[in-house]
């Protein structure tokens, strides 16, 4: 498909269509490539890097649900340096922009991830994990507290070569209010919803069904909320969203455009349905035929 | 003929079954043909194939969900059982034991009702099969006999000198899908009730029977595919009488395609190896056996470890 109606600028740049891999439903971009290669999204969002490897939380990380999933994965990652050895120099290459999703245990840490992804050529953009809701060495997800969110981003983006996105959690009393202190602090754009904080039980063995207590839930299931989150937010701030949570359809991905995101994140789909790109982009298209717009573009923040 | 998914897989009815599989699934829709109970609990699932796979070897996986619905939302993964391709098309047969919603639906399938499957993915037992190999003893337990009937079809392909021999357990004659195992030479069976065959359990089978391995001249391997106290019992046979044992693991997948790492596995350097792409098959010798048990990571499989 060459047309160019899928479209859309984001921060400063051509993006082919507005459909990214949220970070860490698609691995490092190179699990896949004749299944769903890289080519098929606008961007791709790798799985969480840190400055140094880590192991990741105790099986079982996944626990299915009605219409969703909860997964305990725990940020495991091979740590930025085997990364940029063996993985950057194959996927530099293919001329998809790639945003690096990172994190750290700490402060230093934080940084030390800011920094080393800085030092790499070629990224597109960075995203800082401020939500992931499988951290118990930060105590709390970090996204919660406007100010723990704004003091981190504050932190960050000086060291930052690329583009900083802050990745939000929905499990937060006013996610606006989380936006707006990441956007005074310095962030470029925003991207959510991170997964909701849930639980499942094993009554036979009363225990929980995931190595973990608790895990975080996708899918379908939590479409509604990402989607109110992201038309909040959307009202909240000027800078650019990329909009995720349970996209399922092309009429997810449109409903999260009219709601005001300019990327929509794709995520559990990857992970059931890989088809499902192309069905989004496909439907998008038809959509645009059905309702006599040029481009998909011209959906953003319609509602 | 449906259409090959890629060009590489074109020439995938014949293919190089010594090397190690390329990893190159493809997502098609699957047509139920044929579904039947195979035994308690265990059903019979054959589809029929809109895009020509890479031909699967013994011991690879599919994931089988639904279309029509999110809820269950994950695809299964299921051992691939049979695999078929001619002019008329391409079918490939699995053994699903109901264990939750997932299986359970999929046991409810009627024919003509179309199916997600991605195939083929994961290691097999093939690469662990050399030319002059003289003997594969294949031990099944339950469901777990699945990749045992391909294995048995493809053996001579890749050894044709190799005899193979199927030792194959359930708790009970009504939980054995014997009907589907196209196997009449060969077949060694055990029930924990001794309803069929050797009374107890087939990993107390292989030890009765282990003149068997001896025979080979000592170049006999066991390939298992079971619960996870079952292969465990194998093990220990396997440290004990020092013979070759491949596993095929029986665990819970989120996408089997390597991206969620939700199938995380503890090998014995205590790194955590992607089931879905380091397995489901492996090397006995690179599990870590204690602390897959201690640490019950299996657990959701249907297993209920006790340790003996």
């Amino acid at each position: 498909m060459t047309s160019n109606r899928l479209e859309v600028t984001f921060l400063g740049k051509t993006i082919k269509n507005p459909i990214v891999a949220a970070s860490g439903c698609y691995g490092y971009g190179l699990e896949q490539p004749e299944l769903l290669p890289p080519e098929a999204f606008g961007a791709i969002t790798l799985k969480g890097l840190s400055a140094t490897p880590k192991r990741g939380n105790p099986p079982p990380r996944i626990a299915e649900t009605p219409c969703g999933m909860l997964n305990s994965i725990g940020l495991e990652n091979v740590g930025i340096e085997a990364f940029a050895k063996n993985t950057w120099p194959h996927l530099r290459g293919l001329g998809v922009p790639i945003i690096a999703n990172f994190f750290g245990d700490d402060e230093t840490e934080f940084q030390k991830a800011a920094q080393m992804l800085s030092d790499l050529e070629g990224l597109f953009a960075m995203e800082l994990n401020l939500s992931c809701p499988n951290k118990p060495q930060w105590g709390r997800i970090l996204a919660s507290d406007p100010k723990v969110a704004s003091r981190l981003v504050r932190l960050i983006k000086p060291l930052c070569r690329y583009p900083l996105i802050v990745k939000l959690s929905p499990n937060v009393a006013s996610i606006s209010e989380v936006a707006k202190a990441c956007e005074d602090s310095g962030a470029d754009a925003l991207s959510l919803i991170n997964t909701l904080l849930g639980m499942a039980i094993d009554v036979d063995a009363k225990s929980s069904r995931l190595g973990t207590r608790f895990g975080g839930l996708s899918g379908p299931s939590i479409y509604p909320i990402a989607l109110r989150m992201v038309s909040e937010v959307s009202r909240a701030v000027r800078i650019p969203i990329v909009g995720m949570g349970g996209v399922s359809s092309p009429e997810d991905a449109i409903g999260m455009m009219l709601a005001g995101a300019s990327l929509v994140g794709v995520g559990t789909l990857l992970l059931v349905n890989p088809f499902g790109v192309e069905e989004i982009k496909q439907g998008m298209l038809a959509y645009l035929d059905r309702h006599g717009l040029e481009k998909v573009a011209c959906l953003q923040g319609r509602l | 003929m449906p259409t090959s998914c890629s060009s590489r897989t074109s020439t995938a009815l014949s293919p190089d079954l010594s090397v190690r599989p390329a990893s190159s699934p493809c997502q098609t829709e699957g047509e139920v043909v044929a579904i039947a109970q195979a035994g308690a609990g265990i059903f019979w699932l054959e589809l029929a194939l809109s895009l020509l796979p890479m031909s699967p070897m013994a011991g690879q996986f599919a994931m089988v969900g639904f279309k029509d619905t999110q809820d269950p939302l994950l695809n299964r993964p299921l051992s691939i059982a049979s695999f078929e391709a001619g002019s008329t098309g391409c079918r490939v047969g699995f053994l699903v034991a109901i264990r939750g919603k997932g299986t359970r639906r999929l046991a409810e399938a009627r024919q003509g009702h179309k199916l997600r499957v991605i195939i083929p993915m994961g290691q097999s037992f093939l690469r662990h099969v050399g030319p002059d190999q003289r003997r594969i003893i294949a031990v099944a337990g339950g469901v777990g006999v699945a990749p045992m009937v391909l294995l048995g079809r493809q053996i001579k392909q890749v050894s044709p000198e190799a005899d193979f021999l199927l030792l194959y357990g359930a708790k009970t004659k009504a939980e054995l899908a014997k009907r589907h195992l196209g196997l009449t030479d060969g077949l060694y069976v055990a029930t924990e009730d001794g309803s069929e065959g050797f009374k107890g359990r087939v990993t107390e089978l292989v030890e009765a029977e282990r003149a068997l391995l001896l025979q080979a001249g000592g170049s006999a391997k066991v390939f298992a595919c079971g619960p996870l106290p079952m292969l465990y019992a194998l093990n220990k046979l396997a440290e004990r009488h020092r013979f070759d044992l491949v596993v095929s693991f029986e665990g819970p997948m989120g996408c089997g395609m390597g991206f969620c790492l939700g199938c995380a596995m503890e090998n014995r350097e205590g790194m955590y190896v992607k089931l879905c792409q380091k397995g489901p098959v492996m090397d006995a010798k690179e599990v870590d056996w204690e602390r897959l048990t201690r640490s019950d990571e299996l657990r959701g499989a249907g297993c209920d470890f006790k340790p003996a």
